[in-house]
């Protein structure tokens, strides 16, 4: 399935640029987004991305995910250069993402049936993964009638379903309230455990990066390039003890919190000197 | 226990709606019928007259073969304009160049009272059954037509790209798994509207280009002064409209569940 080579990265990002340019109101804009990200993505890493408002993360993961294209530069999945999406790539989305029509299972189903997976078989794995995050009893649901948490969960289902080799993570966990956050994290943990995935993970919340991640990649204001990598060298599994009281936490924490610090000073002192 | 005391109050409040409702026909058909029988008969017949009429031209009369004609036209027409406006408003709705070559026009059709068409169509089309669907189906098109438009146009790009991520890589599998489905709600609301005003483009149609159908029974009747028949075989027009409506509303229904959020 992956590659068995440790020193082969999962995902290589090769000097990625992306710049937005869209004329409104006769205006031409052009915003650059990223400006030569390079990076190497282990195998099975938990990889956290972070960053100010705007630094580009989620077009960053839309790019690996083949959803948006680089201007310059590749994204390489084992080796290999990818410009679609692929069953070996599943994406969970800040907003759940979930087709509003369809029942819990169909939601789940979607991602094997788009790819001709036969419908026995597909039910058949996508009930699977429903268990996987204990929602088996709401197949026939919609997503209305689930809370938040109930429907993220469902998200992480599908993203399952096609039983990928990398998650790709958008916030996943940023429009749910706290308490259940801190419960679905936990829920994560132990399925990339048992999973063995690659996991690239963007949040804003620093506690949450620190967390989860073996590593966190720290992303510098707009336009996007990598600030700073930095390792969490923090004892697995986490959900069996108080992470926040370790004694590495703190340190690490506060490194990136520097980090994120300085930029977002900049950009509220370019914002009130009326910079745009 | 809290449901036990609504239901008491919804009982209540059915008698106190349905009360107004009673004595406000009874007031209307009262004086229909107190007016029908010391006045000019032609002018106003009395409901009882009006209702005899109606027996009459059910059993044994007119009105059965005139409505089974009715229906075929409707049928015929409403079902074009499904297929027409439901095709032309994904077009329009989905595609730039589409909306820039057929917009200005079908904007201006819009814009034009049917009844306006109606000289042009008749000598284009003739006094036959063509004429007639072409009137019914101008009536019920635009509102199909525009309301499948929003929806196609308004497709919900996240769920876009929902799609997109998990393997949905051509058009007409965008259509079919994200954009149809996200308008379906829409596109119903637009087949009940275009329902009920494909029964009025039915009676214009056949009151203008006669040739049989209930509009012809209607201008029979009127140029005979035979007011009760008249107003007796006006009635069914108004019930078609309800319970087709209703019909629709119905199937609509069945569509929405989800958007109860």
């Amino acid at each position: 399935m992956s590659s068995a080579d440790g020193r082969q990265p999962k995902i290589r990002l090769d000097d990625i640029h992306k710049t937005f340019r869209w004329t409104s109101k006769g205006k031409q804009h052009v915003v650059p987004a990223l400006e030569g990200v390079t990076f190497d993505i282990r195998p099975h890493e938990f990889l956290s991305v972070i960053g100010p408002s705007g630094c580009g993360k989620t077009t960053l993961l839309r790019i690996i995910a083949s959803l948006a294209n680089a201007d310059i530069g590749k994204v390489l999945i084992d080796g290999r250069e990818v410009t679609k999406p692929g069953p070996e790539r599943a994406m969970v989305f800040q907003a759940f993402g979930l087709f509003p029509w369809k029942t819990v299972i169909d939601n789940v189903k979607f991602p094997l049936t788009t790819r001709k997976v036969p419908d026995a078989e597909a039910t058949r794995r996508a009930r699977e993964q429903l268990r996987r995050v204990g929602l088996d009893r709401f197949e026939t649901s919609h997503p209305h009638q689930l809370s938040g948490g109930m429907q993220q969960r469902v998200g992480l289902a599908r993203a399952l379903a096609t039983e990928p080799d990398i998650l790709l993570m958008d916030e996943p966990f940023g429009a749910i309230d706290a308490q259940t956050r801190e419960y679905m994290q936990e829920e994560l943990m132990k399925i990339w455990h048992e999973t063995d995935k690659t996991v690239v993970f963007i949040t804003h919340d620093l506690d949450e990066a620190v967390l989860l991640s073996d590593r966190i990649l720290v992303l510098s204001r707009g336009p996007g390039t990598v600030r700073r990598v930095v390792d969490v060298d923090l004892p697995r599994p986490r959900w069996e003890y108080d992470v926040r009281a370790h004694p590495n936490f703190a340190p690490v924490r506060h490194e990136i919190w520097q980090l994120l610090r300085r930029d977002l000073q900049a950009q509220t002192e370019e914002e009130t000197t009326g910079g745009d | 226990m809290a449901t036990e005391a609504s239901a008491g109050r919804r009982l209540r409040l059915r008698g106190l709606t349905a009360g107004p409702h009673l004595l406000a026909a009874l007031v209307v058909f009262g004086s229909w019928e107190l007016y029908g029988r010391v006045g000019n008969p032609v002018v106003m017949p009395p409901v009882s007259a009006v209702l005899t009429g109606l027996f009459d031209i059910t059993f044994g009369g007119p009105l059965p073969g005139a409505l089974l004609s009715s229906l075929q036209l409707l049928f015929v027409g409403f079902a074009t304009a499904l297929g027409l406006g439901t095709l032309l408003g994904i077009l329009i709705g989905r595609y730039s160049l589409a909306n820039r070559v057929f917009g200005p026009f079908l904007n201006a059709m819009y814009a034009t009272p049917d009844i306006a068409l109606l000289p042009l169509i008749l000598l284009w089309f003739g006094f036959g059954m063509t004429g007639r669907v072409v009137v019914v189906f101008l009536a019920a098109f635009f509102p199909i037509m525009i309301n499948t438009y929003s929806g196609v146009r308004d497709a919900p790009a996240d769920l876009l790209e929902v799609g997109a991520a998990f393997g949905v890589d051509s058009e007409l599998g965008r259509l079919r798994k994200v954009i149809l489905p996200a308008a379906l709600p829409l596109i119903m609301a637009g087949y009940r509207l275009g329902i009920g005003r494909a029964v009025v483009g039915m009676a214009v149609a056949e009151v203008y280009l006669r040739l049989g159908g209930l509009g012809t029974l209607i201008v029979q009747y009127g140029a005979a002064f035979r007011t009760d028949l008249l107003i007796a075989a006006i009635l069914p027009l108004p019930l078609l409209g309800i319970v087709l409506t209703k019909v629709f509303e119905r199937i609509e229904n069945h569509f929405q569940y989800w958007r109860n959020v």
